[in-house]
């Protein structure tokens, strides 16, 4: 009597156990996305243009110390704008690429400079960005 | 049967829980030390390498705005309002060797290269120099005198400078190849963006002897800078200009 009670347990155990899984699986797959339901994705590119009323200057760092007479100054702007570094002693155009990047070496002298940064549109905006450039290798 | 399955039920639950709640075995008090002795070493190193993150050498230019014995305040090229220590070591240069922070004065140029404090955002001063540097003006020519080789720049912040062209004056003219042409006077006209790199007068802020200019021919004027066609304003010639600009090479 006790052994019949144990495989009438058992058996019902595993047949709840196979409902339970069967289940799941079919839960499982009416969750899936038919591929037609998924939306395009489409990635602009990593380093998007600058809008046309701005001008990005990335490098030098603004009050950066360097040991070097010269600096390259580069960075984004328009791609129809007209680029001009100046500093306190020279200027120098730069050419600016499709994309809008330009890339210039201003020569520096020792001490404190100030080097201006002037993007002219063909609207006649202009934009400008000054960053102070201290060329020393004083050790402090 | 239904006391071993009982026995078997509670053995299986106690060895879960037995296990769950083990702690981690633990080796022996040396490896203990050990493990002490390196979180200690990495808490060393994260505070120098935080210390060395928090202070960067920089360079600033500034105005000076307030002056005190131990604390400079300054405005910067872009306009912000910068806080600078100075201390026992901090080294002054100017034309007059005997330059100290009692000199110093509101209106003064300076330039400044000493430690800055990310935390704090103030700049531990290390030498302090007087600059005499050229202004940089971006604006638009609203007038020009042709006798007296004085133009009128308007700027973006609604400012009016009269330039004085001197003969030391180089000018230049933005290409369409992206270079930069020699020119002169004679090609500045009314309504042309243009750079003026020059000094002010002593007397007068508000008229700049030019050392260098650059126009940009073809380009229409700045739209956002408004200019009206004035009659060309009352400019003495400038020989009483005290800043002369040097040549530029």
């Amino acid at each position: 009597m006790n052994k019949e009670k144990f495989i009438l347990i058992f058996s019902a155990l595993g047949l709840g156990l196979l409902v339970a899984v069967g289940a799941f699986f079919l839960y499982q797959k009416t969750k899936a996305i038919a591929p037609r339901d998924i939306p395009e994705i489409v990635i602009s590119s990593p380093s998007p243009t600058p809008s046309e009323n701005s001008l990005i200057v990335d490098s030098p760092k603004d009050e950066a110390v360097i040991s070097s007479a010269s600096v390259s100054v580069s960075g984004r702007a328009d791609p129809s704008a007209k680029i001009l570094i100046v500093s306190q002693t020279t200027q120098q155009a730069a050419d600016s690429t499709s994309t809008g990047a330009f890339t210039a070496t201003i020569g520096l002298e020792s001490g404190e400079n100030i080097i201006m940064i002037i993007a002219v549109l063909p609207n006649g905006e202009t934009f400008t960005v000054r960053r102070t450039v201290t060329v020393s290798s004083e050790s402090f | 049967m239904k006391k071993a399955l009982i026995i078997f039920s509670f053995l299986l639950l106690s060895s879960g829980t037995a296990l769950a709640a083990s702690p981690t075995p633990t080796n022996s008090t040396a490896s203990e030390d050990l493990i002490e002795q390196i979180d200690e070493l990495k808490d060393k190193v994260a505070s120098r390498v935080a210390e060395l993150k928090l202070v960067e050498k920089r360079g600033i230019i500034g105005k000076v705005t307030e002056a005190e014995d131990t604390q400079i305040t300054i405005e910067d090229i872009n306009g912000g309002t910068r806080f600078i220590d100075v201390d026992e070591l901090t080294k002054f240069s100017s034309d007059d060797d005997s330059f100290g922070i009692s000199d110093v004065e509101p209106g003064m140029e300076l330039g400044i290269l000493g430690l800055y404090n990310k935390e704090s955002r103030r700049t531990l001063a290390r030498f302090v120099n007087v600059l005499d540097f050229p202004k940089m003006y971006v604006g638009v020519v609203s007038n020009k005198d042709e006798e007296k080789f004085v133009f009128t720049l308007n700027t973006n912040n609604n400012k009016e400078f009269a330039i004085d062209v001197e003969n030391v004056t180089r000018t230049f003219e933005y290409d369409e190849d992206a270079a930069l042409v020699r020119s002169g006077f004679t090609n500045i006209e009314v309504s042309q963006n243009v750079i003026v790199v020059g000094f002010e007068d002593s007397k007068d802020p508000n008229r700049i002897s030019a050392s260098r200019i650059v126009i940009f021919p073809g380009v229409p004027k700045n739209p956002k800078i408004m200019i009206k066609e004035t009659p060309a304003p009352t400019i003495t010639s400038s020989p009483s200009a005290s800043k002369k600009p040097s040549p530029t090479p």
